[in-house]
């Protein structure tokens, strides 16, 4: 049987430890274990980065690439579990 | 003396051989954290083949005996219900308050496990609703739990077996 006063008492004490740094930390280092075991095995390959002195202007209506990579990715469609 | 065994149900894709244990869900998204998951209801199983495990065109459910001793029940135990959504919050609103982040439930159960370190809780079993009326038998009113069991310790698991195989539709 489970003892729940136990679980609680090592929660409250793993919370008790934390400092804002340190809950911020392991938040973002299990997120981007979460982001990477969404991509999979495998390896990352790194882009190279090419200059170019060709500009691109745009009109008053268009959207910049700025305001469209700021649109946080939803993963909303993944559905639960398993 | 309360018997705690269950036979739950586990939905993947066909392989070319067939499974001896279940696979260990890893999603970003899996609710209970990284685990085995299986369902309580074999029609649930069946949906959730047709709908998610969809890769080979065919899926495979498989039906295992479930030691639930050490399982945290919030579905049908009020005691762990309410003592689970109260750490729940409690850690949530610690996340909130400390990172200015709010946390996933997947988060909350991978802090569980990790930095609180509740090895003895060998799984959690959890409900949500059906959202597809096709399998309810009345209208208006989802009366029917779907209730999935995360397993972190797979000793727990016996007679893992193959139940069924179907094509996708």
């Amino acid at each position: 049987m489970l003892d729940l006063k136990k679980l609680e008492q090592k929660l409250d004490e793993a919370l008790e430890k934390e400092t804002s740094e340190s809950l911020r930390n392991w938040l973002l280092s299990n997120k981007r274990k979460n982001f990477e075991n969404y991509l999979g095995d495998g390896l990352i390959e790194e882009m190279n980065h090419v200059s170019s002195k060709i500009g691109i202007s745009f009109s008053k209506n268009s959207v910049s690439n700025k305001e469209k990579d700021s649109t946080p990715p939803n993963y909303d469609f993944y559905k639960s579990a398993a | 003396m309360e018997d705690f065994q269950r036979k739950m149900f586990h939905t993947q894709e066909k392989r070319r051989i067939n499974l001896d244990n279940p696979i260990e869900c890893i999603r970003a998204d899996a609710w209970l954290g990284d685990g085995f998951y299986f369902w309580d209801d074999e029609q649930d199983a069946i949906n959730w083949g047709h709908n998610s495990k969809r890769r080979t065109e065919y899926f495979q459910i498989y039906v295992g005996n479930i030691d639930c001793e050490n399982v945290l029940d919030t579905v049908f135990n009020e005691e762990h219900y309410r003592f689970w959504l109260k750490q729940v919050e409690k850690a949530a609103k610690h996340f909130l308050r400390k990172t200015g982040i709010k946390p996933s439930i997947k988060d909350i159960n991978d802090y569980f496990q990790e930095r609180a370190i509740w090895n003895e809780v060998d799984g959690i079993m959890f409900q949500d609703l059906p959202k597809n009326e096709d399998f309810l038998l009345v209208r208006a009113l989802y009366y029917k739990k779907r209730i999935q069991l995360v397993v972190y310790n797979l000793g727990i698991v016996s007679n893992f077996d193959l139940l069924k195989e179907d094509k996708c539709l």
